[in-house]
Parts: structure tokens; sequence; C-alpha cells
């Protein structure tokens, strides 16, 4: 829950008016975050900003990494 | 024309219409890494050694900090979901210390310890411990611009909880096994959870302490005290 709320905190301040529609994650294996648990923990805490209904696409190589790779928005 | 969605464009561009892809390439816990560099700086000028204590709820990490308090001149700073049961009993040893309410949070974070130091304003040269929410999960992601950090565990969780939780475990300078005196009356083989440290955690400097009766806590206040030694302020 935690690092899902971090995540989703970076991106609304990175991208805080447009709409979210996609957020690709790097978690590493050795990272100590389950991206299950992410996967869960985000819709609930994205009801109700601009990321609301957003994918998450998460890869999972090696390593201990825990990065937001990109975001992908809407364009007016 | 493209051939994925037959749109017009020759650049790359998302294929469902009207998107954007943003390259952000930005570390999660990089604004909370930010933050927990600058309070080692505030440390750092004030000379201060910061300790960061991490357990699962009730392993003893308030009593322990109490026998430290009535001992050693420590500033601490609490932090608990609710209450301030914790702050009141560190201020009963006659030490300060500040209390900070995380409400749902699950862990201390270096914007909270950071609000939590200014308030305590510890002289220079100090001692500041700061115990952390009771979870032997989240407070391990999350760097506080502490010196080391000290993981207890105690004899009623058993020998096998650093391999359950080796993120935690693998993070601590200082293992404390506390409650020791409680070994008679429970199985907890001593041997494996040693082996089990060792595996996770090879350089851990490994206590057995009970903070109730008192055993073991003067190893623990050489350790304490060694650690304030061994911090040299760059101003020194």
């Amino acid at each position: 829950m935690a690092i899902t709320q971090s995540i989703v905190d970076a991106v609304m301040e990175k991208i805080p008016d447009r709409k979210v529609v996609g957020v690709r994650l790097e978690i590493g294996l050795a990272a100590g975050v389950v991206a299950d648990s992410v996967r869960f923990c985000f819709d609930l805490i994205t009801e109700d900003t601009n990321l609301a209904g957003a994918e998450l696409s998460i890869d999972e190589p090696p390593g201990q990494e825990l990065r937001i790779k990109s975001v992908k928005v809407e364009v007016n | 024309m493209c051939a994925t969605c037959g749109c017009g464009s020759t650049s790359d561009h998302g294929h469902g219409h009207g998107h954007e892809t943003v390259t952000l390439e930005q570390r999660v816990l990089a604004k909370n890494d930010h933050l927990a560099g600058h309070n080692r700086q505030w440390l750092a000028e004030r000379d201060l050694l910061a300790i960061n204590l991490m357990s699962s709820p009730g392993s003893g990490k308030t009593t322990l900090l109490e026998r430290t308090a009535r001992v050693v001149p420590v500033h601490v700073i609490e932090g608990d979901q609710e209450t301030l049961f914790d702050a009141e009993r560190i201020q009963a040893t006659g030490r300060p210390a500040v209390q900070i309410n995380t409400g749902a949070g699950c862990h201390l974070d270096a914007s909270m310890v950071a609000e939590a130091l200014r308030r305590l304003d510890p002289p220079v040269g100090a001692v500041v411990l700061i115990e952390n929410v009771g979870n032997l999960v989240c407070p391990a992601l999350f760097d506080l611009g502490e010196h080391a950090r000290v993981v207890i565990t105690s004899v009623t969780e058993g020998a096998d909880k650093p391999l359950k939780y080796p993120h935690m475990f693998r993070t601590a300078d200082v293992v404390v096994l506390n409650k020791i005196d409680l070994l008679p009356y429970v199985d907890f083989d001593l041997g494996r959870f040693g082996e089990a440290v060792s595996l996770v955690n090879p350089t851990a400097v490994v206590l057995r302490t009970s903070a109730t009766r008192g055993d073991g806590v003067d190893g623990w206040l050489e350790w304490l005290r060694a650690a304030r030694r061994d911090v040299v302020s760059p101003v020194h």
C-alpha cells in the first residue's frame, strides 16, 4: 500500500491535470515489493483521481529497482 | 501511414488515438530518498547520531528505549498509527520525545522524520533514537536519513522470522533478540535463529536482551556508545 501510494503520488506530481490511461512500472524481483499487491492497491488508491482506470504494466526483471518507467496520457 | 493503427503519423506514437507516452524513468522512492538525504545533512550539521529501530508490534522496542533513556541522554522520535502512549513512556523517564501519528500509515518516512526532528530540536552531539511503526515489512523500504538500523525480534516470535522477512533483516546493522528471559517457556531454537540471521545478513551484530529484566542491555548500550563515538561530524 505504501509503495503504491508513493507511485500514485509521484505520477500525480508529474502529471497533475491530464488523464492518465497507463502506467508502466519496473519492480525488480529483489525489490521487496509484490507486483500483485501493487495492482490491488493501485485501483483503490486511484479512484477519484486523474489516474482512475489507468492500466498498470509491470516489468519484473532481476534486481532491486523500483521505478516508474513511463506514463500514457490522453492528449486533448 | 502507420501500419498498426492506420493513421497518417509517421513518428513514434501511441496507437490508441489521442494518447501520448511520457517517459518518467523515476525511482518510486526518489522523493523519499531525496528528503532522507536532507535529513542526513541536517543531522551531520548538528553532529547528531540517528538510529532507526524497527520490529513487529510488541517485540519490546519501547521497553528497550525506556531502559536506554534512563542511562543515556537520548532524544526520541516515536512512530505509531495512533496514541501518544510511547512518547509518554519515554517522557516519563525524563527524556524528550515527540510522537508521530501516521493514521492509516504503516511506516515512518523521511518527511515525517524531518518534521519531528525540527520539533525535537536536539542539541549538538546528541543521540536520536527513532522508534518506527511496529511492522516487519514496509519500514524497511523507507530511508529516514538514519546512520544505522536496529531490528528487534523476540523469542515469542519464532526463530524463522529472519528468513520470512529477509528484506527487513537484511537491512539491519544490529539484530536484537529480546525477551530472552522467556526462553524456558517457549520453543525457540537459538541455533536456528543464528543460522537464519547469518543467511540473510552475515555482517549484522546480533545481541540478546531482556529489556524487562535487564539481561544483555549492557551489550546494547555498549553498541550505542560505540556508534556515537564512530559517527564523526564533518564539522569536527
